[in-house]
């Protein structure tokens, strides 16, 4: 596990500095504007930097080669997992420190409320993430990922149908007077983190049956 | 004495492929020549013993242990045809790598194979020749002391300087006699250097495995007229060459007629008439 997390450090590296430019530049833009929210999306794709590693892998063979290695199936998988965790806890670890430098500059602590805020944000964009997982260790990166994309486009679209229906205002003043929003929060990382372990869990099962070579 | 690798019965079926009931047996110490036209199984087979892909029938032991078994692969160093390591990295970064996956990792040796084979340390693997790739992928998988070697059209691709060099450390492998290599090549002449049990694979079938020298002993080419060929009983003969200027036969040594110009065997010449001989059938 350790070896195979160094070489996707060391991959990440080379592939991906351009990620650490934003980086810097989202940095200035969030400290300046005071909003942790700006570049969520960028945020997203930092966690998803995994998916993009196994593509590298596919094209250089390494997937074919890394079976040569005395390693379970199941580690390769988990370890992309540990990984996505790895860049989540990174992303939160970023926002605190740039809210803390916010505050300090601005004198206005406020900021660590978009902090609370966004993590159960990010925690279930995490998990959606990681269903993708799925299909990319069952078909690889190139059709995986094109798969989820077709699913999340489905599904994109039944959702937005689903909104698009009038929604009934009684339900809406229940829940809005009844649960209290840190209830909402945990809510999500509860389930988010069901929706991660039942990806890893899949992956592995998928990885396990999966044709190399 | 025990074996590498043992294969029974192993059965794999594609679409349009069928790798049939292959039985093979690599003695510890010897090496193993594997020789097919493209497509005849020889990397399937070398995947399924990888455990990479998984058999429809047989079973396959490595080093006496289950093929599925990862802990086996501690001790199996594996050269495929395209060397699949991480292309932005250095060989010193592959080493860090590597030294945290393999639990005998030898640095020492993997830096000698470096200098050995004048490959910069600093410089990414994707800059890296043909040769200089398939360099690298032999010091990664000599540098955790492996009991067995699998190459998989290793030496194709290399200059035949190079391509000595590497034969020559594999002899040096196998000095030891719990070491042993599997190899496949195109390249039967290099096979027929180093190898002491041949084993050919023709459309999926396994058509012989045998000791090199009993191969080369029990089969001589016969010279002479089609006439003078055609007389020589059927079963006897592996296969035959007919032209305008008479016929060339391989003939079981035991039935080679007295009179009849004969020559000893290469492998490559036995192989070529033994799968024209199958696909006349």
């Amino acid at each position: 596990m350790k070896g195979l997390l160094i070489k996707d450090f060391y991959t990440s590296l080379a592939y991906f500095k351009l990620y650490l430019i934003c980086l810097a530049l989202m940095t200035v833009c969030e400290v300046g504007s005071g909003n942790l929210f700006m570049l969520f999306f960028f945020k997203i794709l930092f966690i998803s930097l995994p998916s993009n590693i196994i593509a590298f892998e596919d094209k250089e063979k390494w997937t074919v080669f890394a079976h040569s290695l005395p390693l379970k199936r199941s580690v390769f998988v988990s370890e992309k997992f540990l990984l996505t965790l790895i860049l989540f806890g990174l992303t939160c670890i970023y926002d605190v420190v740039v809210a803390l430098i916010y505050g300090l500059i601005h004198s206005d602590m406020s900021i660590f409320g978009q902090c609370a805020a966004s993590v159960p944000i990010t925690v279930f964009l995490t998990s959606i993430l990681s269903l993708g997982y799925i299909l990319i260790f069952k078909y690889g990166s190139e059709k995986g990922r094109m798969v989820y994309m077709l699913f999340g486009g489905i599904i994109g679209m039944v959702c937005a149908g689903f909104a698009s229906l009038s929604v009934n205002d009684t339900a809406v003043d229940f829940i809005t007077r009844n649960v209290s929003i840190p209830l909402v929060a945990a809510g999500i990382c509860a389930v988010s983190a069901a929706l991660f372990a039942f990806a890893w869990r899949m992956s592995v099962r998928v990885y396990r049956k999966r044709e190399v070579g | 004495m025990t074996n590498a690798i043992e294969v029974k019965n192993l059965t794999k079926k594609y679409e349009g492929f069928t790798l049939d009931g292959l039985n093979l047996c690599l003695p510890s110490g010897c090496i193993m020549g594997l020789i097919g036209e493209n497509g005849a199984g020889k990397s399937t087979s070398i995947k399924l013993i990888l455990d990479m892909i998984k058999p429809d029938a047989g079973e396959i032991k490595v080093l006496g242990k289950d093929c599925t078994d990862a802990s086996v692969k501690e001790d199996i160093g594996i050269v495929p045809d395209e060397i699949g390591l991480p292309e932005a990295l250095s060989a010193a970064r592959i080493e860090k790598v590597m030294r945290n996956i393999y639990s005998r990792w030898d640095r020492e040796v993997f830096y000698s194979y470096l200098k050995k084979f004048d490959l910069p340390s600093d410089k990414k693997f994707r800059d890296f020749s043909k040769g200089m790739k398939m360099k690298l992928g032999i010091a990664v998988a000599m540098s955790h002391s492996p009991k067995l070697l699998i190459l998989d059209e290793a030496t194709s691709g290399i200059d035949p300087v190079a391509r000595d060099e590497i034969l020559d450390m594999l002899n040096e492998f196998t000095r030891d006699e719990s070491r042993s290599v599997l190899m496949s090549s195109h390249i039967v002449s290099d096979l027929e250097k180093i190898c002491d049990y041949i084993a050919f694979i023709h459309k999926g079938k396994l058509m012989l495995c045998e000791e090199k020298d009993v191969l080369r002993d029990s089969h001589r080419v016969v010279r002479g007229s089609a006439a003078e060929i055609d007389a020589i009983p059927g079963e006897y003969v592996v296969g035959k060459k007919t032209s305008p200027y008479g016929a060339e036969a391989i003939v079981r040594s035991e039935a080679v007629p007295a009179g009849l110009d004969s020559g000893p065997v290469d492998i490559e010449q036995l192989f070529v008439f033994m799968v024209k001989k199958e696909e006349l059938k």
